[in-house]
C-alpha cells in the first residue's frame, strides 16, 4: 500500500467510493509521476493546469484505486508506452514479469476490479497484464473447468453444443 | 462524512453498471467475467490459443457470440479440402450456416496423402482421362462453393503424391485443376488469388504438372476468362518441361490484366527459358507490386531489366532465388531496380550467370551498412564452403533502397561453382 513516504510532487486523489473500513485521506497523496502512468489523470492534470492537486475519482472503489496506485508507483518510471497499440510481440506473448504477478496474485473480484479501473483510468499496461492474467485463468481447462472457474452458466442445448464442437474442428487442423 | 460515502453501499450489480458505459445487450450474468464490457472481453480472448478459444466458446451463449468474429477470422478464413466425401460434408454444413460462412475467403486443395483425393466420391472420367466436369460430385462441390460467396482465392497444392494411375475414383492433384477451373467458370466467382502449387516444400526436380489431365479447354472459355479478370495474385510452383505447361502459365497471365503478385518458381524445368521470354514478348502490360522468381533460368539481363521496367512504377518487392541469367550480368539488373520509385524490398539467394558462374556480396560481410545515416543494414546469411565463405540470402527492405541496390550491384562479385 503507497503510504505517506517523502513525496515530491504531491497529487491528491480523492475516491467518491472510499475503501471500507478506516479512511484515511493521506493515504490518497501519490506522486504526481504514478499517477500520469493513467493517460486520463494525465490529461486532467494538464487540464487543471499546476494549481489544482485534488482529483475526485468516481467508479472505482478506494481499495482498487489503492491496489491500482500501487501498481503505478512500482511503474512509474517505466518509459512511456510507444502508443503502437496493436504491437505484435505484445500480442503474442502472456507472459507477465515476476512483480506484477505478485501483484495480481488476488481474489477474481479484485482482479476484475482492476481491469475495469484501468480501462477507466487508460492504464494500457495494467489493462494488458490484467487481461493476460484472466487468459491464464482459462488456458489449459476445459469448458466446464472455465465455468466454474468463472462461476458461467452453461445455456447451450446440447445440440447447439455438439454443433460448436463440430465447428472448432476448424480450429484443429 | 461526505455524503459519497453512502455509494459504498449500492449494491456491485449497479457498480458494474455504472462502469460499463458500452456493451453488448445488457443481461446481468452471475459471472464476473460475462460482465466485463464486449471489448475487455475481446482483449482478453485474443491472448488465447486456439484449444483455449474453442474451449471459451463452448461456455455459454454470451462467449460464443463474442468470439465469433475472432474465431472465424482466425480459423475459417482459409479452410483445407482433400475433396473426399468426408470434407465435402463439413464445407457443405459450414457453407449452410449463414454467420460462419462469410469468413471463408481462401479453398486450399490438399491431398497430402496418396489415395485420399476425392475419396468416397464417384469421378468418371471421358475417353481421354479427363475428369467429366458436368458429373453429380462435381456439381456438389459447385454447390458448396456457390454459398462460399467470399471465397475467391484458391490453392491447388500437390505434395509427394503421384500423377500415375490410382485406384479408381481417386483423383490426382492434376484433375484438381481441371475441376475447379470448371466449378470457378460455372459459377463465375471473381477470383482474387490462384496457386497451382505442386512443387511441395524443400523439394526440388521433377515437380511436374501433368498437362494430359488438365482439360485446356477450360482455359477459354469465355466465363472463366471473366473470372480471372479480377485476379490480384497468380503463383505457380512446378516445373516447367513442357509447351504445354509454359503454354498454360502464359494463357492465365493473358487473362489476368489487373494482376498485382506474381510468382513462379520453374523448378529448374528446361522450359523455364522458353516461359520467360515468351512471358517477355508477351506484350503483357501488368502493373506488378510484387515478383517473385524462384529456380529458373530466365533469359538475357537484358531481357530482364526490359520486362521490370514495363511495370517499374508499381514495383514494391521483388525476390530471385536461385536465378540464373544466361547472358550479361545482375549488376545490370540491380542498378535498373535502383531507379524503381515505388520498390521497397530487395531479396536475392543464390544468383547464377553466363558461364556456370554464382556471384556472391562479399563486401556486405565487412559492411552490411547501408545507409549510415538512417543506420539501416542489409540482412544475409552466410554458408563456409571449401573455397570460403559465402553470402546466400542478401536481402534489404527500407528506406534508401536505391543506395542498396547500388551497393548490390558494385559488390556482386564472381566465383565458379567447380573452382
Amino acid at each position: 500500500m503507497a503510504t505517506s513516504k517523502q513525496i515530491k510532487d504531491p497529487v491528491k486523489l480523492i475516491p467518491t467510493i472510499p475503501p471500507s473500513g478506516e479512511f484515511d485521506i493521506a493515504n490518497f497523496t501519490f506522486e504526481r509521476k504514478a499517477v500520469e502512468r493513467s493517460i486520463l489523470l494525465k490529461n486532467m492534470l494538464e487540464d487543471l493546469g499546476g494549481t489544482n492537486t485534488e482529483i475526485p475519482i468516481p467508479n472505482v472503489k478506494g481499495d482498487v484505486l489503492l491496489k491500482v496506485m500501487d501498481w503505478c508507483d512500482h511503474h512509474m518510471n517505466d518509459p512511456p508506452t510507444t502508443g503502437d497499440e496493436d504491437n505484435d510481440s505484445r500480442r503474442k506473448t502472456t507472459d507477465i514479469e515476476e512483480w506484477d504477478q505478485n501483484f495480481l496474485q488476488v481474489d477474481q473480484e479484485m482482479l476484475f476490479e482492476i481491469i475495469l479501473a484501468a480501462n477507466y483510468l487508460d492504464i494500457k499496461a495494467l489493462l494488458d497484464i490484467g487481461c493476460k492474467t484472466v487468459a491464464n485463468m482459462i488456458k489449459g481447462k476445459s469448458p466446464e473447468e472455465i465455468r466454474k472457474t468463472f462461476n458461467i452458466q452453461n445455456d447451450f442445448t446440447p445440440e447447439e453444443e455438439a454443433q460448436i464442437r463440430a465447428e472448432n474442428e476448424w480450429a484443429e487442423e | 462524512m461526505s455524503p459519497s460515502l453512502s455509494l459504498s453501499r449500492v449494491s456491485r450489480t449497479f457498480r458494474t453498471l455504472v462502469h460499463r458505459k458500452k456493451g453488448p445487450k445488457e443481461t446481468i450474468s452471475s459471472s464476473p467475467l460475462c460482465n466485463l464490457p464486449r471489448e475487455l472481453l475481446l482483449g482478453i480472448s485474443t491472448f488465447l490459443n486456439s484449444s483455449s478459444l474453442c474451449s471459451l466458446r463452448l461456455t455459454c451463449k454470451l462467449l460464443y457470440d463474442l468470439t465469433l468474429p475472432q474465431f472465424g477470422q482466425k480459423y475459417l478464413e482459409t479452410v483445407k479440402t482433400d475433396l473426399s466425401l468426408a470434407s465435402l460434408q463439413r464445407l457443405d454444413t459450414l457453407s449452410k450456416d449463414v454467420r460462419l460462412c462469410p469468413h471463408v475467403r481462401s479453398l486450399c486443395i490438399d491431398g497430402t496423402d496418396e489415395d485420399v483425393l476425392g475419396s468416397g466420391l464417384e469421378w468418371e472420367r471421358n475417353a481421354s482421362e479427363l475428369v467429366i466436369t458436368s458429373q453429380e460430385s462435381v456439381q456438389r462441390w459447385q454447390d458448396t462453393l456457390l454459398r462460399l460467396g467470399n471465397c475467391q482465392s484458391f490453392h491447388l497444392h500437390k505434395h509427394f503424391t503421384t500423377d500415375s494411375p490410382r485406384p479408381a475414383n481417386i483423383l490426382t492433384p492434376c484433375d484438381t485443376v481441371t475441376i475447379f477451373f470448371g466449378i470457378i467458370a460455372a459459377i463465375e466467382r471473381p477470383l482474387r488469388e490462384l496457386s497451382i502449387l505442386f512443387k511441395p516444400p524443400n523439394c526440388t526436380g521433377a515437380n511436374r504438372i501433368d498437362m494430359s489431365r488438365v482439360d485446356k479447354g477450360l482455359l477459354r472459355e469465355p466465363k472463366f476468362i471473366t473470372t480471372c479478370s479480377s485476379l490480384e495474385a497468380l503463383a505457380f510452383t512446378f516445373a516447367m518441361e513442357t509447351d504445354d505447361e509454359v503454354d498454360f502459365v502464359i494463357e492465365l497471365l493473358r487473362h489476368a490484366p489487373h494482376l498485382q503478385r506474381l510468382r513462379i518458381d520453374a523448378d529448374y524445368g528446361d522450359h523455364s527459358t522458353t516461359l520467360m521470354s515468351r512471358l517477355y514478348s508477351s506484350q503483357l502490360t501488368f502493373s506488378l507490386r510484387e515478383l517473385t522468381l524462384e529456380t529458373a533460368h530466365i533469359g538475357s539481363a537484358d531481357a530482364l531489366n526490359e520486362f521490370l521496367a514495363s511495370f517499374e512504377h508499381s514495383l514494391a518487392k521483388v525476390s530471385f532465388a536461385a536465378i540464373h541469367i544466361d547472358s550479361g550480368e545482375w549488376a545490370s539488373v540491380f542498378r535498373n531496380l535502383s531507379k524503381f520509385p515505388s520498390l521497397t524490398d530487395v531479396s536475392t539467394y543464390f544468383l547464377g550467370q553466363a558461364g556456370s558462374q554464382r556471384i556472391h556480396f562479399p563486401a556486405v560481410l565487412q559492411d552490411p551498412v547501408v545507409d549510415p545515416v538512417l543506420r539501416t543494414k542489409f540482412s544475409y546469411t552466410v554458408k563456409k564452403f571449401r573455397q570460403g565463405q559465402r553470402t546466400l540470402v542478401v536481402s534489404y527492405s527500407g528506406p534508401g533502397i536505391d543506395i542498396a541496390l547500388e551497393k548490390l550491384a558494385a559488390y556482386a562479385t564472381h566465383y565458379s561453382l567447380t573452382g
